[in-house]
């Protein structure tokens, strides 16, 4: 029935969002990690780059603001989610997802 | 609050139908959690317009009882009539057997349910809340349901709150949102389980104020509740339990003046004298 659609998916969704965005952006920051196989991703290339011109400091520097950069915009659509399932009357923005799930 | 609750039709209706047959009929009903047997051949009838109050200590049966009236619980043996069916089982090769979920809902819509904690849903407004019922289950369009229920929340005197979410609402508010979404449906019968334990003392009073109401306006309800007072005013009849069986039933008056059971007069002692 539409017990799951209208009673418990807006329910569970709520409490889920937080949990699974921190996940979510603590795995786009180990991603880092995967450079020590031969996975070509952002930190490989940095060492690619700093390995062939020993300028540590900008390259790994410049790293950081990509990560940076990346890690924020996940942070923001984390916080629109969340702030989205706050049921007041006054707080209310644009209902789509809630929409989105219901059909 | 505007002068009446339930729809004029339905209040001339009540004031026009004998109670002389039983609207909800409970059957040496037994209930069991694990080995513990909570519940031991429990039998009790309300007439049309009967208010009953279920009074009785802590673990006595009252709110598993209750439960098992509104199709919430299965049960072990017995039999639950409303409006002379037998509701909650079907007969499959001679044998009762529990209805499908899907069933057993659509006979609850006749049993209105307000909790001792609202249960109201966190995610929809009061009018939400009311409306859910009639879309949902009885398939009735979005505008007529949301003008069903803004015309019932405005009677049990809350028409200015109707788009507020329950986290907004006062407590007393929120269980007053919870009886307007049990009447929409037009149940037969309302059942009430402990509806102001959870509330501020100068909150209580409004609550009762709707159900009092109700029950001048002929609905049948079931109350269990910890409010003598209000059990003495507006119940017909008290019947009180423990250990999971009926140990009294008697009308208000007596009941608390002159109560028959060692059990009931140890129970009333220790409540009344403070």
């Amino acid at each position: 029935m539409s017990v799951f659609r209208k009673v418990i998916a807006p329910q569970l969704t709520r409490v889920t969002i937080p949990p699974m965005a921190n996940d979510f952006i603590t795995l786009l920051k180990i991603t880092s990690l995967a450079s020590v196989t031969s996975l070509r991703e952002l930190m490989t290339n940095t060492q690619a780059a700093v390995s062939s011109s020993f300028r540590f400091a900008e390259w790994y520097g410049a790293a950081a603001i990509y990560y940076l950069i990346l890690v924020s915009i996940f942070m923001l659509g984390q916080s629109w989610l969340e702030r989205r399932y706050v049921w007041t009357s006054q707080a209310r923005g644009p209902r789509s997802l809630i929409r989105a799930i219901g059909r | 609050m505007t002068g009446h609750i339930l729809d004029e039709a339905v209040i001339r209706e009540l004031a026009a139908t004998p109670g002389t047959e039983y609207v909800v009929e409970a059957r040496d009903v037994w209930k069991r959690y694990g080995t513990n047997d909570v519940l031991r051949g429990v039998s009790l009838g309300v007439h049309r317009g009967d208010v009953t109050a279920i009074l009785g200590p802590s673990g006595s049966g009252k709110s598993t009882f209750l439960r098992c009236l509104g199709l919430l619980e299965p049960i072990e043996r017995g039999e639950i009539h409303l409006d002379g069916a037998r509701v909650g089982v079907r007969e499959r090769r001679g044998r009762f057997v529990p209805l499908p979920e899907r069933l057993l809902a659509r006979q609850r819509t006749d049993i209105g349910m307000v909790f001792q904690r609202f249960n109201l849903f966190p995610h929809l407004t009061a009018v939400g809340n009311v409306m859910i019922g009639l879309t949902e289950v009885r398939g009735m369009n979005e505008p007529d349901a949301r003008a069903t229920a803004r015309v019932m929340l405005d009677r049990v005197g809350l028409g200015t709150r109707a788009t507020y979410y329950p986290s907004e609402l006062s407590g007393g508010q929120q269980q007053r949102v919870a009886i307007a979404r049990a009447l929409v449906m037009r149940p037969k019968v309302m059942l009430f389980d402990e509806p102001t334990s959870a509330l501020d003392p100068e909150l209580v009073g409004e609550v009762l104020t709707v159900v009092q109401q109700l029950a001048d306006e002929g609905m049948t309800m079931i109350v269990v509740t910890h409010e003598m007072g209000f059990a003495r005013k507006a119940a017909n009849r008290v019947v009180f339990m423990d250990d999971g069986q009926i140990v009294e039933e008697a009308d208000p008056n007596s009941f608390f003046t002159n109560a028959q059971s060692a059990r009931a007069k140890d129970f009333l002692s220790k409540i009344l004298t403070h």
